[in-house]
């Protein structure tokens, strides 16, 4: 007993332990389908909302938006704030249209950097060399080098022209004195008789521009002030809230005013200058700097083209059904449609597949498609009924009975999406919108709802060849050309198509 | 077709080359679905569990770290998918139930080594499934009970009475095939 089950150990091994035996042919296909690659997803997230089909269109839709923004946008620069009117007459050297407030005040920064490094002790010199006016002007010009390109208003030019020829104490006690002597309703037309004759730099049209000055300066102080902090003014000014026609209040206010704007130009003359004028903006309080809110920025997503897995071309034709609604009338009813012939359309397309999930994938491209319909119908006038006497009793009317016949070519330009659903190995079930304009005069869009199911074989390497049939409905009417009736164009398509598969 | 490397083979399929990945199932085919017909019932269920076993395969390649193991590998993913495959449906029989002995003149010996292999393979694939298992498993495949225990989720003892149970079967069966032989 033991000895045989030992035979039959031993004979059991010795014949099955490297038995083999051939499968059919048929389970490698089998296996092959089942170990083929599935198409990889996404290599890079745009973000989570692009991956939907809305929200890839959104974000096209988005950057032409931007595009066409940019595009449009001109370049002119809106002042901002509320700048006061300057007259014409007032500017000797009328500052450039296209400068903002907000460039002038940069580019007077710029000239005070340029002052510093010139030196106190040359502008100094230059003031107490008792020159010309007009050499001396040319030469304060040039200290702050090239007045033309600072950009500064012209009335601050003047101002600075005029103040460089006299001492800070000399200034103030006389635009003080100025001040207080013109009534406020005057001193625009001070200004404008001043600048009429700029060559004429008398003491009063030095005053007159200073006040003018000082009156500009207030202004545009008022209005950066109240941009900020209205307790700037405060600070600088204690009588600022009054009004500008309380004369005292405008003389104190053009005195702190022209020290807070000159200060820069106060530089120029000379140590005890400076330290006079220095001395008395450190009486006022310490105005809180302005702080700029903190902007974190978020990090930037980077959007990286993303491969499609399919880039594909097609013909298809289309063999069109119409389905009719005659408008409805009193004088004429259309019956008897016909559109039997010419009903064969073709298009071209291209266009790329990309994956959404596993199974399902996004077909999208664009097509050109041209056919020709042929429509004949009946056609019964009321209002042109005709009448027979048929004998001396009895008449025959006869209803105005016609046939028309309406052609027309189509010519579109489609975008076309669809939803494709592998259910097998090479077979996808399409569900999609088509979209289109006609090229034509008529212009009337092509809407269509489509189903179709593609069957795929690979052709090569890396391209596979396809058949698709489909059945589109049209989901937009079109109108007759007399009007007379509405149709819609219903089709079923064979689509023919080659992939180069990624 | 020109016979590749281990090495290559395993390169090839590794990077998803469907010309390597024929090219192994090809070599190894014939060996394999040998064993898929010992262990299965029925040769469309060695099918169903060759096709599974080689999906597995390719699937999981990147598990393996040599090539030098391919073989051996490949045959133990085999082993384990057919075990898989009758592992819900596993019955282990009785053993009260063996069959009645054999009688005392029957030549055995000369009878089982005049049969073909496709009558041996029978015999086999018409036992239960438990006792079929521990059948390949120790007596073929070499596996000792332990790890058949391990294997099977059962303990040694079942296994070893899987075995007597399975051979006195086979005997059974043998013995009707050689009188009928005879």
């Amino acid at each position: 007993m033991e000895n045989f089950d030992e035979n039959l150990e031993n004979e059991y091994r010795k014949r099955f332990e490297d038995f083999e035996e051939m499968p059919d042919d048929l389970l490698w296909k089998n296996i092959q389908a089942r170990i083929e690659p599935e198409k990889g997803k996404p290599l890079v997230i745009w973000w989570n909302a692009l991956r939907s089909p809305m929200g890839m269109a959104a974000s096209v839709l988005l950057g032409l938006l931007i595009g066409a923004y940019f595009l449009i946008k001109s370049d002119d620069v809106q002042p901002i704030g509320n700048l006061p009117e300057k007259p014409a007459s007032v500017a000797s050297e009328p500052s450039k249209p296209g400068v903002s407030q907000k460039d002038n005040v940069a580019n007077a920064e710029s000239a005070k950097a340029k002052i510093d490094d010139e030196g106190i002790a040359n502008e100094a010199r230059r003031l107490a060399s008792g020159e010309t006016d007009g050499k001396k002007a040319t030469q304060v010009k040039e200290s702050l080098g090239e007045n033309k390109q600072t950009k500064l208003p012209a009335s601050v030019q003047q101002e600075e022209k005029a103040i460089a020829y006299k001492t800070i104490e000399e200034k103030t006690e006389e635009i003080n004195k100025n001040a207080v002597a013109a009534k406020p309703a005057k001193t625009i037309a001070q200004t404008e008789l001043a600048t009429e004759a700029p060559t004429k730099q008398t003491d009063d049209d030095k005053t007159v521009l200073a006040n003018k000055a000082s009156t500009q300066i207030k202004e545009t102080t008022k209005a950066t002030a109240e941009q900020k902090a209205d307790e700037t003014t405060l600070a600088m000014s204690p009588i600022a809230g009054q009004s500008l026609n309380n004369p005292a209040a405008l003389t104190n206010e053009n005195s702190v005013l022209k020290d807070t704007l000159f200060e820069h130009v106060n530089s120029m003359h000379g140590k005890n200058a400076h330290v006079a004028v220095t001395a008395k903006s450190l009486q006022a309080p310490e105005v809180p700097a302005y702080e700029e809110p903190i902007i974190f920025e978020e990090e930037k997503r980077r959007l990286v083209f993303i491969p499609p897995t399919e880039v594909f071309a097609n013909v298809t034709s289309t063999l069109s059904y119409y389905m009719f609604a005659p408008n409805k009338g009193d004088q004429i009813m259309v019956n008897n449609f016909s559109s039997n012939s010419q009903r064969l359309g073709f298009a071209a397309q291209l266009g790329f597949v990309y994956p959404l999930a596993k199974k399902i994938d996004l077909r999208t491209g664009l097509s050109y498609s041209t056919g020709k319909s042929r429509i004949t119908y009946g056609i019964t006038d009321e209002a042109q009924k005709s009448i027979t006497v048929l004998n001396d009793n009895s008449i025959q009317i006869n209803p105005g009975k016609s046939t028309k016949n309406e052609n027309r070519n189509w010519q579109y330009f489609e975008l076309q999406s669809d939803v494709l659903y592998e259910v097998r190995k090479m077979q996808a079930v399409s569900l999609g919108m088509k979209f289109g304009m006609q090229t034509a005069a008529m212009n009337q869009p092509l809407l269509q709802a489509r189903l179709g199911y593609r069957i795929s074989r690979p052709i090569a390497q890396r391209w596979a060849l396809w058949l698709e049939p489909s059945v589109s409905f049209s989901l937009l009417s079109h109108n007759s050309m007399e009007n007379l009736f509405m149709y819609r164009t219903n089709g079923l398509g064979m689509n023919m198509g080659v992939s180069l598969l990624r | 077709m020109q016979s590749k490397s281990d090495l290559e083979l395993l390169e090839g399929c590794l990077r998803k080359d469907s010309k390597a990945q024929a090219a192994l199932y090809h070599q190894y085919k014939g060996r394999f679905f040998g064993i898929c017909r010992r262990y299965a019932q029925s040769k469309e269920d060695a099918e169903d569990i060759f096709q599974d076993a080689f999906v597995k395969i390719f699937l999981n390649l990147k598990e393996l770290r040599s090539s030098e193991q391919l073989s051996a590998w490949i045959r133990r993913v085999v082993v384990n998918v057919c075990i898989d495959y009758y592992h819900k449906r596993v019955n282990f029989v009785d053993i009260s139930e063996v069959p009645e002995t054999m009688p005392t003149d029957w030549q055995g010996e000369s009878v089982i080594s005049q049969m073909s292999n496709q009558e041996l393979l029978s015999a086999v694939n018409e036992l239960p499934d438990g006792a079929r298992m521990v059948f390949n498993l120790y007596v073929i495949d070499g596996y000792s009970h332990q790890e058949i225990a391990e294997m099977l989720h059962i303990s040694e003892g079942t296994s070893k009475s899987q075995l007597f149970f399975a051979k006195k079967v086979l005997k059974k069966k043998l013995q009707t095939i050689g009188v009928i032989s005879d």
